[in-house]
């Protein structure tokens, strides 16, 4: 590949990356003033909140589903054919831990993008190994562990929430072990130590250049 | 101290600029000037070549090697009992 298509390759990359970095920034806004509003009255029908899931309920309830309850007042289940289960919140506490943890996995997510195209930037500008490049892209490696850790701590608070609060016939909704699992989303936690491996060599790369041009 | 670069003294004694000098070798104002303020971190054989060529000199008489001053702490190599 020459330098003129890469070089358009990254600003082609950049060009969408700013576009998704505006249409995330537009959604968290939208997904900010809902929020506000279902804090203020939960009961609104506001409630832009829910909770989806599929369980084998088959594994606890032999036959079919008779009737679901919850314990919580301010929650509203609806239990759809083929096992899904959609449960809307109006407990002001869940509801916070949910947002919070959304707007901070939202916060990385939007870190992410800007160090990035910076770094395509850069890569346009035929400078990608630069000590700030070392740099960024440590910062997008920290981000998607943190991220990782954000979302399986909300995750896991939401099942064992639901866990809590949903009943199916009498008995309390059970999550499998395969539930807590999917929630780990282990493969995050993978990249982002692959993106730290990826920064170490660009620090090296940025060492060996600065060398070279001090080579006389 | 370590590798020092004496290109000004030698500029002086043949009495040559900076900038002919650069252009007679083939390399930049900049990374001659570079080497001059003994900045630079390696130089080719091919450029030291022709410095020498071009200042009538031996690589000697450009680079000169200068210890560097020794700091006094306990356990270090040459302190070591013979």
């Amino acid at each position: 590949m020459d330098k003129a298509n890469r070089f358009s390759f990254a600003g082609i990359l950049k060009t969408v990356l700013d576009v998704v970095f505006a249409i995330s920034i537009l959604w968290l806004a939208l997904l900010l003033l809902a929020f506000l509003v279902t804090m203020i009255d939960p009961g609104s029908g506001a409630n832009v909140f829910t909770t989806s899931t599929v369980y084998p309920l088959w594994d606890l309830v032999p036959g079919h589903i008779l009737h679901a309850e919850s314990s919580d007042p301010t929650v509203k289940i609806n239990i759809r054919p083929l096992g899904w289960i959609l449960m809307k919140s109006g407990n002001r506490a869940y509801l916070l831990m949910i947002m919070i943890g959304f707007f901070s996995w939202a916060g990385l997510f939007s870190l992410v993008i800007l160090q990035l195209r910076r770094f395509l930037a850069s890569v346009e500008a035929g400078n990608p190994f630069c000590r700030e490049n070392a740099s960024r892209i440590r910062t997008i490696g920290w981000s998607i562990i943190a991220a990782f850790l954000i979302k399986t701590a909300n995750d896991l608070s939401a099942v064992i929430y639901m866990r809590r609060v949903i009943s199916i016939n009498g008995r309390h909704l059970f999550p499998p072990s395969g539930m807590i699992w999917e929630s780990l989303h282990l493969e995050i936690l993978f990249i982002g130590f692959v993106v730290l491996a990826i920064s170490g060599i660009f620090r090296l790369g940025t060492r060996l250049k600065e060398e070279q041009e001090l080579t006389i | 101290m370590g590798i020092t670069v004496h290109l000004d003294l030698l500029l002086v004694m043949r009495k040559m600029k900076l900038v002919d000098l650069a252009e007679k070798v083939g390399i930049t104002i900049a990374n001659l000037s570079i080497l001059k303020q003994n900045k630079a971190r390696a130089i080719r054989f091919s450029t030291l070549e022709a410095l020498c060529r071009e200042l009538a000199c031996q690589p000697g008489d450009i680079l000169k090697y200068e210890p560097e001053a020794k700091t006094e702490s306990p356990g270090a190599v040459d302190d070591l009992p013979e």
